[in-house]
């Protein structure tokens, strides 16, 4: 399974990836609307949070419209099916609601925020 | 667009806010931060007012880059009168802030009245609540912000706060946002401690609008080749500020021991390699590809940092060259709130002129350590140095020790090394500042004759403008170069508000800002004597170094006052003349 990796040692919390997230995703400039996002915990420590594809993707057990699945794609939300209840966000920190609330945000490994980040600290892993 | 020409205005005595419209003329005629919040400054704050008191405002200020996905467009500017220097003050820090902030739908909020009790002010898109923060007052920076954000639990949310100094309304007491970035200089912590606010928390999730965004996308791309392609970012990219330690102390203008030598046998110990062994994680403000700052950490000394200044001025100018030291009184400061410039410099009068009183023999470590505890608890001799260079200088008798112009601490290079450096003291609108304009590489390099005096006033006057232009988009000049270099800043401006920028046109907006500035400044009584150096750099030489025995003598500033008074459009005593406030269109909002 594919996932984006983001490699701590070399990620400086600049959130360029954020935004050219919004803007591949959305078509807009808006950091609240990413599906990857970096936050400053304490002084000098960052928070990574994207969706890693994990073994036991407790989002798609928690979500009760069956819009979050797990296929050869990968594990993904079913935007015609999501309606925002945010019950998947409840479970796992690295999905985020809209600030709509109308729709879950995980990463689907596009690759957009890849070639935006200076650092290159992002990257598509098997 | 890249504009919400939105206007947040909160009133802390009523707890109550509202939105206005930002007039047209102001964006067109001041582009946006410094210059925006110096235009409400100058109309809303009248004459003589306390600035630790009711009428005193705060202004916070964003502008058109801000929150776009510009490079380095993370900064934000605040606007106050100062309780340290009496006059015009703006400050701006890095962080991630500016873009959340901006990102609530407003581009400038502005803080009015006096609070009955501590508050924390947050702002969430277009809604403001005012949240008792009675169990935070008395809390350091780095405690303070994280409790506030585990009060709000939402972990996007961008907090700006203020320590004991601020609360103690210590005059030169700092502000801090995402820990330990700081917009520190002038007392803008006291100014929100007069106001009782201890915090203010933003989170905003609207989209930022951009007029063209495919032509931006393009406009950015360009904009970081610009940046990429310019070999003095890389070295800013992996040391920082530090980088400047061995060069400035080469050229023998590093402040020793409160601004007499000029220069140390070696800063090894704390220069830019020293650091960088120190670095323990690299930290990035919002939308920057340079990643400037050096995160440090041991134990529960944490920080970004140390910068230049503080290593200057806690460093060699308190004799000092131990970094794990240098970094503690960093450390100390942030937690407390209180600007290193001002109280390094402040610091290293005391200690050369022996005002420390007993403990002053004792070991540096605690001398310091208990000064800075005693400036922000105003105990002892603390109450004294509390009240600012100017007032502690004449309390203590030690005036002509005191590095300061018009009341603001001189950073960390010495005035004497340079006449631009002077100038640039001399006449920046907040005090002695070393961030208007940056004459000093182009005199070492030797642009202009020794003999070129009036070459350089023209640069300073026009860097000075650059700079406030700068400052009102707002960028970082590690990024972009000091002032407008290229036309990349109008081009992206242009492109993400629909108007049409040039440099030209910016750097009039520069220019008005500078006089609009300036008049506050004139309206609270600073006159062509305000504007020059301390005594001691006219008459004592620097005492070690190259430029061993340098001056910058009396007759040498006038001289360059007369000059930068004639270039500026200003009489002979610093004001501006009629036929400059018409010709920059100004005159009407005067």
């Amino acid at each position: 399974m594919s996932y984006l990796r983001i490699d701590k040692t070399l990620c400086t919390g600049c959130r360029i990836c954020e935004a050219a997230c919004s803007m591949a995703k959305e078509g807009v400039v808006n950091r609240a609307k990413s599906r990857i996002r970096i936050y400053r915990r304490d002084v000098i420590k960052l928070q990574y949070l994207v969706c890693v594809q994990c073994r036991n993707p407790v989002c798609i057990s928690a979500c009760p419209e069956n819009a979050i699945i797990h296929d050869e794609k990968g594990i993904r939300v079913i935007y015609d099916k999501c309606n925002g209840c945010g019950a998947c966000t409840e479970v796992c920190n690295r999905v985020f609601l809209s600030p709509e609330g109308d729709k879950a945000l995980m990463c689907d490994q596009c690759g957009a925020c890849i070639s935006a980040c200076p650092e290159n600290a992002l990257s598509i892993r098997e | 667009m890249a504009r919400y020409h939105t206007l947040l205005r909160i009133n802390l005595d009523s707890q109550s806010y509202k939105q206005e419209e930002i007039p047209q003329e102001y964006e067109k005629k001041f582009l946006g931060g410094k210059g925006i919040g110096t235009a409400y400054l100058l109309k809303e704050i009248k004459q003589g007012i306390d600035p630790l008191g009711p009428l005193n405002k705060f202004i916070i200020s964003t502008a058109p880059l801000n929150g776009t996905t510009a490079p380095a467009s993370s900064r934000i500017e605040i606007v106050t009168k100062s309780p340290l220097t009496g006059i015009y003050l703006d400050c701006n820090s890095g962080g991630h802030f500016a873009e959340e902030l901006k990102a609530t739908g407003n581009d400038v909020v502005i803080f009015e009245g006096v609070s009955g009790k501590p508050v924390v002010i947050y702002i969430h898109n277009n809604k403001v609540s005012f949240i008792d923060a009675s169990n935070l007052w008395g809390m350091h920076i780095y405690e303070t912000e994280n409790k506030v954000r585990q009060m709000l639990g939402e972990p996007g949310v961008r907090v700006m706060s203020i320590g004991p100094a601020g609360e103690n309304l210590v005059r030169f007491a700092s502000i801090s946002n995402d820990y330990s970035r700081n917009a520190a200089r002038g007392g803008s912590g006291a100014v929100l401690g007069s106001k009782k606010i201890k915090a203010i928390a933003v989170r905003g999730t609207r989209d930022i609008p951009i007029a063209d965004l495919k032509n931006f996308i393009k406009a950015v791309k360009k904009a970081n080749k610009i940046i990429f392609d310019n070999p003095w970012v890389a070295e800013q990219r992996q040391y920082g500020t530090p980088r400047s330690v061995a060069p400035v102390n080469m050229n023998g203008l590093m402040p020793v021991n409160n601004f007499t030598e000029g220069q140390l046998p070696s800063v090894n110990s704390i220069d830019e390699k020293a650091f960088e062994n120190l670095t323990v994680q690299r930290l990035s403000c919002g939308e920057c590809p340079v990643a400037c700052a050096k995160g440090y950490g041991k134990g529960k000394i944490e920080l970004e940092g140390p910068e230049y200044e503080t290593i200057g001025l806690f460093g060699p100018n308190l004799g000092i060259l131990d970094p794990d030291l240098i970094a503690e009184f960093n450390y100390y400061c942030n937690e407390y709130g209180l600007d290193t410039i001002s109280a390094g410099s402040l610091l290293g009068a005391v200690l050369a002129t022996g005002k420390a009183g007993k403990e002053g023999s004792g070991k540096k470590r605690y001398v310091v350590l208990k000064l800075l505890r005693d400036i922000t608890f105003r105990k002892g001799i603390g109450n004294i140095l509390a009240e600012g260079l100017k007032s502690a200088g004449r309390e203590l008798g030690i005036s002509y020790f005191i590095p300061q112009v018009k009341g603001m601490g001189i950073p960390a290079y010495d005035p004497r090394c340079s006449e631009g450096t002077a100038l640039v003291y001399m006449t920046a609108d907040r005090g002695a500042c070393h961030l208007r304009s940056w004459p000093l590489g182009r005199e070492l390099a030797g642009v202009w004759d020794a003999d070129d005096t009036d070459g350089r006033v023209k640069f300073v006057k026009e860097q000075q403008d650059e700079k406030a232009a700068e400052e009102s988009i707002i960028v970082c000049q590690f990024a972009y170069g000091i002032g407008l270099l290229n036309d990349i800043l109008p081009e992206m401006v242009s492109i993400s508000t629909g108007e049409n920028w040039t440099l030209k046109k910016m750097r009039l907006a520069g220019e008005r800002i500078w006089n609009l500035s300036r008049i506050f400044n004139l309206r609270e009584g600073i006159t062509r004597d305000d504007d020059y150096l301390p005594e001691k750099f006219a008459k004592e030489g620097i005492k070690k170094g190259p430029l061993k025995g340098k001056v910058m003598s009396k007759s040498k500033q006038d001289y360059m006052l007369d000059k930068y008074y004639e270039f500026r459009g200003w009489s002979k005593n610093g004001a501006p003349l009629e036929s400059t406030l018409k010709r920059l269109e100004i005159e009407d909002l005067i």
